[in-house]
């Protein structure tokens, strides 16, 4: 009997509901996305206008029609439209086409958001199933190895967060043809987010008890620094402020606190567990041998940018920290990943306005943002902690013997 | 062969010393009691047992390996059931055994069977629809379908009503086929397992207060009454003559003395009160279980050393 | 079921209140020579208890040729060698002096015991009522 399978059938039957929705999901962005895809198409009388390739980002994840939103290109398009009707006026297909693509923009986000909902709730619902802390798991006192339960734990993160999405990812691709740099691209950055989302709600779930309060505290960080990020310093040629990671890290905390405030239980257990981010660094460094050998794929070149640094950073610590619990059940190691974490987030805010904004003083205020948010932070998180739930310690007050 | 020892087993919840210096030893075969009142330290003695939590100094041995490292192997010999155990609530009876099957390679169908239809558990309801009794029985099932070599029960009977405790009772005794497998169980009430335990063990805030077989308790305390007669001799404590220090919790009122004999030897005490009462009338009665627990509370003199 | 009467009270060795019920069955008719005599395991399941104590019963029982161990239908109840009134009578023995302990309490005499055993036999041995 393969037990990680073993625990994997039980974890399917578990979710199906769940997975059901998740397929959903991935089955309306892929319709939206194709759906829209094919307007463009059809738009322009089956040829694609050379801005899209430009502009597109053939990711799923990253919200397919980014391009339509932006202002250059409706200009583009719409110019590109009259000269096509030789200066007649089509006006009323491009108005279908300017609706569709505002109407998607915000489902093609919900569809996101309620996707990258979905998958932290899925990764928490997955560890505090059979979590390696505490003394009332129930796999504890079973036949079961640490690393039994984190091989089953991982196949269905694999195959449910990353296959399957990859699948349809690269369908679509497949779909919308373009060039194989662009989809091994897409490929690889599709994964690498879901790696990223999924460490991050582990990590998360490791060092908080009470998994919402851990992602609302989270989201006030990202809120705060994306407002003052935002009024400090704006600028047009950065991408709006949606887009800013800090703020969908918010907009995911404020979902993972409806969930958990609709299912209370969750609040009781701890979680943990964790992917092969491996997977993705080997691939990082893996490429510099592989890419000779296969000289016709292109392989996109990772930027060594800050915060690549610390997705990385994080992403691995979290695995390392999934695995040291499965195998040791020992969460000491979890809260000094902590301390790097902030340290690393204190460099890469230094750097990024060091570097990028190469201004001193730019550097220092959102430094004082940064401090400021995590002592907030902190402080938040001491005024809503919860008590732990594990068995305390008993009474000795000599009660009697019964009977 | 001891199924289970410990060695100086402490555990320790920040300050508070939950077990402290446990000495431990369950032989093999033995159905084991380990009373004592809430908060003594019997769960997480049980816990320790398990690996569910670590010893903060001294050990534990159980079926021959160190607590901390009991694999797949061992736990595929050992049976756990506790009162506030976290089972997989979503699963229907049937799904939970058939989860736990594939994890024993010692399964028996038919025993598993047996008990199903013993235990009249409902085997399409979801663990949570189950009222608690139910649960446990289902959780015992669980523990008992392999055979295991060693069952741990962590206040097994608390809470249940009459009914279940019997049924839970009937099965465990099902499986027991003799010297096959050894059984620990924690209690606060001393009655629930006077029927079952060859050796009692009880445990307060933290340390142990005595072990001992249950035929050697029941065999050595009895309950001594005298009633001098007509031709009234001075009580002992008018005369000189000594009381013997294991005769314990001594009263007198009128005529009538009555005392505990802790080292009961046949034809020794009635000698003895012969000598110390002439002329009385003697009626010796053994003492139920729980006036000897309750006489060795008041009395730890009296206990016996465990014998490793 | 088992198939002697019994009536385990809480407090008193257990093994030992077995042991009397089932020499009583067998004095009294109830357990006749050659019946099949439950196992150890039945034994333990049907009095829920311990099954080392059950097993000592038994095996009490067969050093005392009660029962009898035979290979193929296990163990029986042996036929009883000749048990004399008098040794069925010293059966009664605690219960006989429970009452005489009582008796003396009450200052009674030989006689007034035995007057009262004649009245309760008589009484107990007139045709029921119901």
């Amino acid at each position: 009997m393969n037990l990680p399978l073993h625990i994997l059938r039980k974890d399917c039957r578990r979710l199906r509901g769940w997975l059901a929705v998740w397929l959903a999901l991935l089955v309306a962005q892929a319709a939206l996305a194709i759906y829209g895809f094919t307007i463009i198409k059809i738009s322009v009388l089956g040829r694609t206008p050379p801005h899209i390739r430009q502009m597109y980002h053939p990711s799923l994840a990253l919200n397919s029609l980014d391009c339509l939103e932006s202002a250059e290109f409706t200009q583009a398009a719409r110019t590109y439209f009259i000269e096509l009707d030789h200066g007649q006026d089509k006006m009323s297909f491009y108005d279908q086409f300017i609706t569709y693509k505002i109407i998607s923009g915000y489902a093609m986000t919900a569809l996101w958001l309620a996707e990258i909902g979905l998958l932290a709730y899925l990764v928490i619902s997955l560890i505090r199933e059979d979590t390696p802390l505490g003394d009332r798991a129930f796999w504890r006192t079973r036949p079961l190895a640490g690393v039994e339960v984190l091989w089953g734990k991982t196949l269905f993160l694999l195959l449910v967060i990353v296959a399957v999405p990859a699948l349809f990812q690269w369908l679509f691709t497949v779909f919308a043809g373009p060039s194989s740099y662009e989809s091994s691209f897409a490929l690889h950055h599709f994964i690498t987010l879901q790696f990223g989302w999924i460490a991050l709600a582990m990590l998360l779930a490791v060092l908080w008890e009470n998994i919402f309060v851990g992602f609302l505290a989270l989201g006030a960080l990202a809120a705060f620094t994306v407002v003052f990020d935002d009024l400090l310093n704006p600028s047009p040629t950065d991408l709006p402020w949606t887009h800013n990671p800090f703020w969908m890290l918010y907009i995911l905390g404020l979902e993972i606190a409806l969930a958990a405030a609709l299912w209370r239980r969750f609040f009781r257990r701890r979680t943990f567990l964790f992917a092969g981010i491996v997977l993705v660094l080997a691939w990082e460094n893996m490429k510099g041998f592989v890419a000779p050998l296969f000289p016709a794929v292109q392989y996109p070149r990772v930027s060594s940018s800050p915060f690549w640094m610390l997705y990385l950073l994080i992403v691995s610590t979290g695995l390392a920290a999934t695995i040291w619990m499965y195998l040791y059940r020992r969460r000491v190691v979890a809260l000094g990943l902590l301390g790097v974490g902030v340290l690393l987030l204190h460099a890469v805010t230094w750097l990024h306005y060091l570097k990028v904004r190469a201004d001193f003083y730019h550097a220092l205020d959102s430094l004082v943002i940064l401090y400021s948010t995590l002592l907030g932070t902190v402080a938040l998180l001491a005024l809503l902690r919860q008590k732990p739930v594990d068995p305390e310690p008993p009474n000795t007050d000599g009660s009697a013997v019964t009977s | 062969m001891n199924a289970i020892e410990t060695h100086g087993l402490s555990r320790r919840y920040g300050r508070l010393e939950a077990v402290h210096g446990l000495d431990l030893a369950v032989p093999a075969g033995a159905i084991f009691a380990l009373l004592g009142p809430n908060g003594a330290g019997k769960s997480t003695t049980i816990k320790v047992l398990m690996n569910l939590l670590e010893p903060t100094a001294g050990s534990a041995t159980v079926l021959g390996v160190d607590s901390r490292r009991l694999s797949p192997r061992e736990l595929a010999r050992i049976g756990f059931v506790a009162d506030n155990m976290e089972l997989p609530e979503w699963m229907t009876v049937r799904v939970f055994l058939d989860y736990c099957r594939p994890l024993y390679p010692t399964w028996d169908r038919d025993l598993e069977s047996n008990l199903l239809q013993k235990f009249e558990l409902p085997t399409d309801r979801k663990l949570k629809h189950l009222s608690r009794g139910m649960r446990m029985k289902a959780a015992l099932i669980a523990a008992l379908a392999y055979r295991p070599m060693l069952l741990v029960l962590d206040e097994p009977f608390s809470g249940l009503d009459p009914v279940v405790r019997d049924d839970f009772i009937r099965g465990v005794l099902e499986v027991s086929a003799l010297g096959d497998w050894t059984v620990f169980l924690s209690s606060h009430d001393v009655e629930e397992v006077e029927r079952l335990a060859d050796w009692i063990a009880v445990l307060e805030q933290g340390k142990l207060r005595f072990a001992e077989p249950l035929d050697s308790l029941l065999r050595r305390f009895r309950r001594i009454e005298i009633t001098r007669g007509a031709n009234s001799v001075p009580s002992p404590s008018q005369s000189q003559k000594p009381i013997p220090s294991t005769w314990l919790a001594s009263e007198e009122a009128g005529t009538l003395h009555r005392f505990i004999d802790s080292q009961y030897m046949e034809g020794d005490a009635e000698r003895r009160c012969a000598e110390l009462f002439p002329g009385a009338a003697i009626n010796v009665q053994p003492l139920p279980l729980r006036e000897i627990y309750l006489t060795l509370a008041r009395h730890p003199e009296a206990a016996k050393a465990m014998q490793p | 079921m088992l198939p002697f009467s019994i009536e385990l009270r809480p407090g008193l060795p257990l093994a030992e209140q077995i042991l009397f019920a089932v020499k009583k069955a067998v004095v009294s008719g109830q357990l006749r020579p050659g019946d099949k005599f439950p196992s150890v395991r039945q034994l333990s399941q049907e009095l829920r208890v311990n099954p080392n104590t059950a097993h000592k019963v038994v095996a009490a029982l067969v050093a005392e040729n009660v029962l009898l161990s035979t290979p193929a239908v296990g163990t029986v109840v042996a036929a009883p060698v000749a048990g004399s009134r008098r040794e069925r009578a010293a059966l009664l023995g605690s219960e006989l002096e429970r009452v005489i302990v009582e008796a003396k309490k009450f200052g009674l005499d030989i006689h007034d015991v035995q007057a009262a055993v004649e009245a309760h036999w008589r009484k107990l041995s007139e045709p029921s009522k119901s």
